[in-house]
């Protein structure tokens, strides 16, 4: 029983970072229809500019991330005013490619820039754990969980009180409605690019806090695309259940059975849930059925 | 092709169906042919090699072309589908003494059939979510070849032999795939036109629509869904083959992503346009690699990641560039021109 906590609790609480990145992915695409590929890429970069203005510039932590949540707000700014504001319109394929596009420049900076090497992150948290019900529960993870959900409810009181909040939600019911009541659409689709890229690099801070940096860790960002699916493409809360179930999954099948395959489950056990749903229920548990019509 | 060149007129059904339609266009033709054929008796080792890559490039793009250009169904996973084939044969050639050449159709019939297994998904699911679950597809094929098969390491291929010759060379295993090349852009060109490549067309037009005009809509996404992974697995045993080494490393995500680029710089929907695509991306890449290494001599600052950092950021931006400026790619280009001359004095 304590080894099966062990799998799970852990997991549980690695998921809500999960449910963070998802977010990303949910508030771009109910804003302007965009799945956004190169979310892995911005997870990582996240990381990346953290470890630049905590390590290379010698930033006091505190400063260090308030700066990142800057410099990675205009990045998301700086993506959507030159790149997807044009693609409006354009075709799933092209638009869905050309965030693969953005993904690989991305990549290419990141490889540029900081080089192969797996960089660690000054200790956000401290060692050690607890020991919960039989199982030890490290800190960082409890810090995982706990920073998601602060995160999770600044942006749910943004969303429900705030003018620009209420602005988003409008236009992610109806575009068209929303601009007649005098919203601008445009500084909305930008803001949500902005607060994607933002909880994005918070997420990969916090994921890389422990193993280190490295950009060939993407993967991680992209397996989040499950747990948006779970939870359904369309719904903000979805992911709040969706990301802590997936990171259960993961946990218990990379625990499990990674002494019969010889290790991987944990990178591939999101996919496999991926393609269940898609067979199953393709709109997730809280997603909106489409009817078609010619 | 709607312009023929002035004085020319199609007056029977053959030749209005012909791809090759003029003299002038038979004599390019057999020049080009010829040009490739005797292209290893004048050129570098180099460029031999890069002419393989882009021989195995173009029928895998070309497998892609007709399943997300054709037939509207984005698939995100078309390396995986290589590296169904490049193990299969690979397995195949080394366990049970299969020749090569039997290898060749078996492993695409493999990697067609593990592309039916996520095509069918297809039947419910479309344009986002397929791309996903073709996404998937990539890393839970990955990880059956690496865990299921206990092929972390990569299998180990002999070179092919036919007669009395070892396809062990550069320049003889060029014609191997030269040869299979043509055939398969031979396939390609005539499915695309007849009635399935028609359907297709429809299916990715709008598939309602399709199935109202009596088109049995799954029946052929499973079609293009194989025919899409059966040139991957070709391509797949052909690179694994030539290599001498089956290893998953050729087919990552990134692989999957060029040749996705490969089939919009060229022209999603055209099967001349894939292959230039292929040549010009193959060559941009190429390109980066000549350069990569005087640049690094010259901001030595960053010289130590800048050719694998340059070869992502340059495709990325080739990609992007051509999203935004031109989404119909290089094949729409040539048609403008292409008309605009026929036409020429009178631009009407």
């Amino acid at each position: 029983m304590s080894e099966f906590l062990g799998y799970l609790i852990p997991g549980i609480m690695t998921g809500f970072v999960y449910a963070l990145i998802a977010l990303g992915f949910v508030l771009v695409f109910k804003s302007s229809g965009v799945l956004n590929l190169a979310q892995g890429e911005l997870v990582i970069i996240g990381a990346y500019i953290f470890y630049a203005v905590a390590v290379s510039v010698g930033l006091p932590l505190w400063a260090a991330v308030i700066a990142t949540l800057v410099i990675t707000a205009l990045m998301g700014l700086l993506i959507e005013r030159t790149v997807m504001r044009r693609m409006i319109g354009q075709p799933l394929l092209a638009v869905i490619l050309i965030t693969l596009a953005i993904g690989s420049i991305l990549t290419g900076i990141m490889i540029l820039v900081w080089g192969p090497a797996t960089l660690s992150l000054p200790r956000l948290f401290p060692d050690g754990g607890v020991n919960l019900l039989g199982a030890s529960i490290s800190y960082s993870r409890i810090c995982f969980m706990g920073v998601s959900l602060v995160l999770f409810a600044i942006l749910f009181l943004f969303f429900r009180f705030s003018r620009m909040g209420l602005g988003m939600m409008a236009v992610a019911d109806d575009q068209q409605a929303a601009q007649s009541v005098g919203i601008k659409v445009s500084t909305v689709l930008a803001l949500s690019w902005a607060i994607a890229a933002v909880v994005s690099g918070i997420a990969g801070i916090l994921l890389t806090s422990v193993s280190g940096v490295h950009y060939s860790s993407v993967g991680i960002g992209l397996s989040a695309i499950a747990v948006v699916l779970v939870g359904g493409l369309e719904s903000v809360g979805g992911v709040l259940v969706a990301g802590p179930l997936i990171g259960a999954i993961e946990g218990i099948a990379a625990g499990y059975l990674d002494p019969l395959t010889g290790g991987g489950m944990a990178e591939v056990s999101p996919y496999i849930v991926l393609v269940l749903v898609l067979m199953i229920k393709p709109s997730g548990l809280f997603g909106w059925k489409r009817i078609e019509r010619v | 092709m709607s312009q023929l060149p002035s004085g020319t007129y199609n007056s029977t059904y053959g030749q209005d169906m012909a791809i090759v339609r003029t003299k002038l266009q038979w004599v390019l033709l057999i020049v080009f042919i010829a040009l490739l054929l005797t292209f290893p008796l004048f050129m570098a080792g180099q460029y031999i090699y890069l002419a393989i890559y882009m021989g195995v490039g173009v029928i895998a793009a070309l497998g892609l072309n007709i399943l997300t250009g054709y037939c509207g169904q984005i698939s995100i996973g078309q390396s995986a589908f290589m590296a169904v084939g490049a193990f299969s044969a690979g397995l195949l050639i080394r366990d049970t003494g299969v020749p090569f050449w039997a290898a060749i159709p078996i492993s695409g019939i493999v990697a067609g059939l593990s592309g039916l297994v996520f095509g069918i998904p297809s039947l419910r699911i479309k344009g986002l979510y397929l791309a996903l679950a073709t996404l998937a597809a990539q890393f839970i094929i990955l990880f059956v070849i690496v865990h299921g098969f206990k092929a972390a390491t990569g299998v180990y291929i002999p070179a092919p032999t036919l007669g009395g010759i070892t396809f062990n060379t550069d320049r003889s295993y060029y014609y191997i795939v030269i040869v299979i090349a043509i055939i398969v852009i031979f396939l390609a060109k005539n499915i695309v036109r007849s009635n399935v490549g028609r359907a297709f067309i429809a299916i990715r037009d709008n598939d309602i629509a399709a199935e109202v005009m009596g088109i049995n809509i799954f029946r052929y996404k499973l079609l293009a869904f194989f025919i899409g992974c059966f040139f991957a697995g070709v391509a797949g045993c052909l690179w694994a083959t030539y290599l001498g080494l089956a290893t998953t490393e050729s087919y990552t995500l990134l692989e999957s992503i060029w040749l996705l680029g490969m089939c919009v710089v060229g022209g999603l929907g055209s099967i001349s346009g894939t292959i230039v695509g292929v040549i010009a991306l193959r060559l941009i890449d190429y390109g980066v690699q000549l350069v990569g290494p005087a640049l690094a001599g010259a901001i030595p600052a960053l010289s130590a990641n800048l050719l694998s950092a340059l070869e992502v950021i340059v495709f990325g931006i080739v990609l992007l560039l051509f999203l935004m400026f031109e989404p119909r790619g290089l094949a729409h280009r040539w048609e403008i021109f292409k008309a605009s001359y026929r036409m020429h004095p009178w631009s009407y």
